[in-house]
């Protein structure tokens, strides 16, 4: 499938400072892609270099197989973008913001498309509000409205959650696996890593102006912490024969401690090998009354790639 | 590689778009009204004081009844379009607006060309407004417009355009509305200056024999003003009015082409200011 976003040693310096360097991601077509990293980290220059709002100092972004830097007119109409701060013209309504911009993208029907996504995130007793009196997350749903607008191929979002509560969370979230659905792909940068880790399919993570990682959660997970541990608690702990499990060639030991056995895996807690333990237990005649995977979070994940021991190890 | 016609048609739109935008915020504007009260009170200031006169002696003492109040009106109004210009790319880069815009299908001809042309026919609105207000004037009381009257009406509208040419030049130049304020303002004085200082000089008691310095800096000063004469749209106007004045139409249209020009340049500066600075603050 070919890429939607494609970068090739991207890099930005200003004067002696490296905001970014020799960044080379992908984000695949019909994929959620997270894009992580700390304050300062470089993530917002990337994003800038992608839309073509900064121009590389090295290397080249590629916006679903244009060149960024030429911002082709069709190109940015296949192209849905959140920023991080939501920003209003002066005394438009939100009705008459997204008429703005749905003329500038040559949206058809703009009337019946602006009220259908006004009630998908519930802002329609809104509309004809000053969009700039608005409160911070009924801005940024605003704003969202805006991105999706013109039913754009790629959506790049720079923290599309922060500012919700958590009805607007799910409403958001839905949202996005709803366009997921409709083969659209999907760029998030964010702090919420909760959010990202249920919404992403693969994950870059950035650190002082490099990409460290790019991979699914769990190959990042297995890259980092070789090990995952499923805690199990069993109707009659004693009388189940633990080295039966031993027979599943991803477990790697098993302990039974105050009555509760601990199946080390090499590798991640994924969903499938969860089920060949559970479905190996039953087998053996043992009763699962509890089970619990304890696996690195992606918040565990991002503090150990961006902590700077590992980063040396990884540069 | 021939001329895109599609990249042609979106560029037009997203202009026309821009310009839409800021005639509105124009027209929201209460500065905008205050210009027109302002040049409301300067045109009935001058014409009030005709008419006084010509109660009092029966004899009208200017050539033409319209020119001081339309030429104080035109001077209002081109500053308040001016120092709009000034502030309105600086501010929509420091609100982040202009970012967000930079998102779709936009240009920096696109923006650039919208905003002006938005300038213009604000400027075009309000010059229709006021003689429609002159108009209704005259009718109730005789007075006519003389034909220099509306030649310069006319130069008004390249050099009006000259001066928010130059204005959006700042802006685009600049990161923060201060900073636009500043370098605008301090242009304007040292087109000012250049404009006016050799004459000031003049005025000075210079003796050839017992001043030299003063007298050199006089010759040096007129040799700035006249590299200056066509690029200041004031030199512009003041050569624009002489050739009203002489009724010489060869400079009147050399005067008008040569502001239209510095439009352009302004505005194709304004555009590579642009690309090449990005559109975040």
């Amino acid at each position: 499938m070919a890429d939607a976003i494609r970068t090739d040693s991207l890099t930005k310096s200003f004067a002696d400072f490296e905001a970014v360097i020799d960044v080379s991601l992908r984000v695949e077509a019909n994929e959620i892609y997270g894009f992580l990293g700390p304050n300062g980290a470089g993530k917002t220059t990337t994003i800038m270099m992608l839309l073509g709002l900064e121009r590389p100092t090295r290397g080249v972004a590629y916006l679903l197989d244009s060149p960024s830097h030429a911002r082709e007119f069709a190109v940015r109409r296949r192209l849905g973008v959140l920023g991080e701060r939501q920003v209003f013209f002066d005394d438009m309504t939100a009705r008459e913001y997204l008429r703005f911009f749905g003329r500038l993208y040559s949206v058809d029907r703009i009337e019946h498309r602006i009220d259908a996504l006004l009630e998908r995130v519930n802002l329609t007793h809104a509309a004809d509000a000053r969009a700039r009196d608005f409160s911070r997350g009924m801005q940024q749903k605003l704003g969202l409205v805006r991105a999706l607008l013109h039913d754009p191929e790629l959506l790049i979002l720079d923290e599309p959650v922060s500012a919700l509560d958590p009805r607007g969370v799910v409403e958001v979230r839905e949202l996005l696996h709803s366009e997921l659905g409709r083969g659209k792909t999907v760029l998030i940068s964010s702090h919420v890593l909760t959010e990202v880790e249920q919404l992403a399919d693969r994950i870059g993570i950035m650190n002082k102006g490099r990409l460290m990682v790019e991979d699914t959660l769990d190959n990042i997970r297995q890259a980092l912490q070789p090990e995952a541990r499923i805690q199990i608690e069993l109707a009659e702990p004693d009388r189940f024969p633990t080295a039966a499990l031993l027979d599943l060639d991803f477990v790697s030991r098993t302990e039974l401690r105050d009555g509760r056995l601990s199946v080390h895996l090499m590798g991640v807690a994924s969903p499938a090998a969860r089920a060949d333990v559970s479905r190996a237990i039953s087998q053996h005649g043992g009763v699962i009354v509890n089970m619990h995977a304890e696996q690195m979070t992606l918040e565990q994940a991002f503090v150990t790639i961006t902590d700077e021991d590992v980063e040396r190890l990884a540069a | 590689m021939g001329f895109d016609r599609r990249l042609g048609k979106g560029r037009l739109r997203a202009a026309w778009l821009v310009c839409q935008r800021d005639l509105r915020g124009l027209l929201f504007s209460p500065g905008t009204y205050l210009v027109v009260l302002l040049a409301g009170l300067a045109a009935h200031l001058f014409l009030n004081t005709l008419a006084q006169s010509i109660a009092d002696s029966g004899l009208a003492v200017l050539s033409g009844a319209f020119n001081l109040p339309i030429y104080s009106v035109l001077f209002v109004t081109g500053l308040f379009l001016a120092l709009a210009s000034v502030t309105s790319i600086s501010r929509e880069r420091e609100q982040g607006t202009l970012e967000v815009l930079f998102y779709g299908p936009i240009d920096v001809a696109a923006y650039i060309g919208g905003k002006l042309v938005s300038f213009g026919l604000a400027y075009l609105g309000l010059l229709a407004l006021y003689l429609v207000c002159y108009a209704l004037f005259a009718g109730s009381t005789g007075f006519a417009f003389a034909v220099p009257t509306w030649a310069v009406i006319g130069l008004s509208i390249p050099v009006v355009m000259h001066v928010v040419a130059l204005g959006t030049f700042v802006s685009t130049a600049t990161r923060r509305v201060r900073a636009s304020l500043a370098w605008f303002l301090l242009i304007l004085l040292v087109l000012l200056a250049l404009q006016f200082s050799p004459d000031l000089l003049e005025l000075a008691p210079v003796g050839n024999r017992f001043y030299p310095p003063l007298r050199l800096a006089r010759i040096v000063l007129e040799r700035i003003n006249l590299a200056f004469t066509w690029v200041s749209p004031f030199a512009l106007l003041i050569k624009g009015t002489e050739a009203v004045r002489r009724a010489d139409a060869l400079l009147y249209v050399y005067t008008a082409a040569i502001s239209s020009c510095s439009v352009l340049v302004l505005a194709a500066g304004s555009m590579y200011l642009m690309w090449k600075g990005g559109v975040r603050s």
